[in-house]
């Protein structure tokens, strides 16, 4: 029991530098991908033949390979084209594109449940494309997609452990290093892991049932 | 891959180390294929069992299974990965990567295949649960005959996106040193120092497997639909 103590009081305060890493990165991806996901969702459905073709192309292809084959390519594979970054942007910029794929279709899928009638009103007032998507479409859109999208937020901060496999020191990586460098029990140092990994994801849950149960009874 | 300058920038993509390497994309493939499909196995009754959990009146079940399912959610898959794969080493359990990968795979996905069907069972119309104990059925009856295969139909297409997921994940495993794909390309990488020829072909078989089951995810949606 002595030991198990000792081992936390040694490694806590490293994984909490690393839970502060993992933070930063999630919420820099976060914002990111919100935008790219709006977006893209938008393009989705736009009847302009090329951004259509675009955005869906983007959407399939990054959710349908994994995160961690995208964050190599970026990583490896983006400077033979010339194009290099170093750990933290490849980590944020590919996090955000994928987890933006995924917030896109949880968009389009908001758009689509948005009743074709508000379109057709707001364009028979003589609003362009534009102004309806601003002060009609999104709005109710937005109230719409909060829980899945927090649901896909949760996702990306799980994602940014991933992140750590090509060289970052977020919350995970800190473990591991401390369980290599020190030999000690790996299943204290990483059940404290799990614990910060929930201390951060678990309270997003919760937010998301409320908000879900307040936008219920809104109507 | 080379970024050649003529007139006209190309780009050279070697087929030929692709070529020489396909028995080991070939290998890997199967090997992902085989580590999801018995992962999937296990997770689906893990999931079912635990979605009968949740949705059980005594307390003790319903919060176990609750605290299975939060704990796995709120965790990443690869520090459930890392606990498994260095955990039991450390207390004298040896598992081959293999059986490691199944079990972290099994464990994560029987989580959210918990809640897929719980939702599915809770979908079920309450009419249908009323008109059963009404006719006399007791509650294992009840789910057997009637409640269990409605709601196995409404979680298909659910179900359906949790193996692609699942697919995904295997991608972790490289991670254990368990042949699947990324692993393959990064033996690639690491004996042709050709990056892209490695990479860029795992993901196009990844895209390949997730891109058929994501279709067919939305037939299954459209037919539900009809019906």
């Amino acid at each position: 029991m002595n030991n198990i103590i000792e081992i936390s009081q040694h490694s806590i305060p490293f994984l909490v530098k690393g839970l502060g890493v993992t933070a930063y990165l999630a919420l820099i991806s976060g914002v990111f991908a919100v935008i790219i996901g709006i977006i893209a969702g938008i393009s989705r459905g736009s009847k302009i033949f090329i951004i259509r073709i675009i955005s869906s192309i983007y959407v399939t292809v990054f959710r349908g390979t994994p995160f961690l084959i995208q964050l190599y390519i970026v990583f490896f594979v983006l400077p033979s084209f010339g194009m290099t970054f170093n750990v933290l942007q490849a980590g944020i910029g590919t996090l955000a594109f994928n987890s933006g794929a995924y917030i896109a279709e949880i968009v389009r899928a908001g758009i689509e449940a948005i009743p074709k009638e508000q379109s057709e009103a707001a364009l028979s007032l003589g609003m362009t494309p534009f102004l309806e998507m601003r002060l009609i479409i999104m709005p109710q859109v937005i109230r719409i997609i909060i829980p899945p999208l927090v649901g896909q937020l949760i996702l990306l901060v799980k994602d940014t452990s991933v992140i750590s496999l090509i060289g970052i020191f977020d919350l995970i990586k800190v473990g591991r290093e401390l369980t290599i460098a020190s030999g000690e029990n790996p299943i204290i140092i990483y059940t404290w892991v799990a614990v910060f990994y929930f201390v951060l994801c678990y309270p997003l849950y919760v937010f998301s049932i409320k908000i879900e149960k307040k936008l219920k009874l809104k109507y | 891959m080379k970024l050649v300058k003529k007139e006209v920038i190309i780009l050279e993509f070697n087929w030929m180390i692709v070529k020489q390497y396909l028995p080991v994309f070939r290998q890997a493939f199967f090997n992902t294929l085989n580590v999801s499909g018995v992962s999937l196995v296990f997770a689906l009754i893990v999931g079912l069992i635990g979605g009968l959990c949740k949705i059980s009146k005594n307390k003790i079940i319903h919060n176990i299974a609750s605290i299975y399912v939060n704990a796995i959610r709120s965790t990443p898959l690869l520090a459930q990965l890392y606990l498994i794969f260095f955990g039991f080493p450390y207390i004298g359990i040896k598992f081959s990567p293999f059986v490691t990968g199944v079990i972290a795979l099994t464990l994560n996905s029987g989580a959210y295949i918990t809640e897929i069907v719980r939702s599915g069972i809770e979908a079920v119309p309450k009419g249908q649960t009323e008109a059963s104990l009404s006719i006399g059925m007791n509650y294992f009856t009840m789910m057997r005959r009637i409640i269990l295969p409605q709601a196995f139909v409404i979680i298909i297409p659910p179900l359906v996106g949790q193996s692609v997921v699942l697919i995904k994940d295997t991608c972790l495993l490289s991670i254990i040193a368990y042949t699947e794909l990324t692993r393959a390309a990064e033996i690639v990488v690491a004996n042709s120092f050709a990056p892209s020829e490695g990479y860029i072909t795992s993901a196009l078989l990844y895209l390949t497997l997730c891109f058929v089951l994501m279709r067919f995810s939305r037939y299954l949606e459209k037919r539900q639909k009809k019906v």
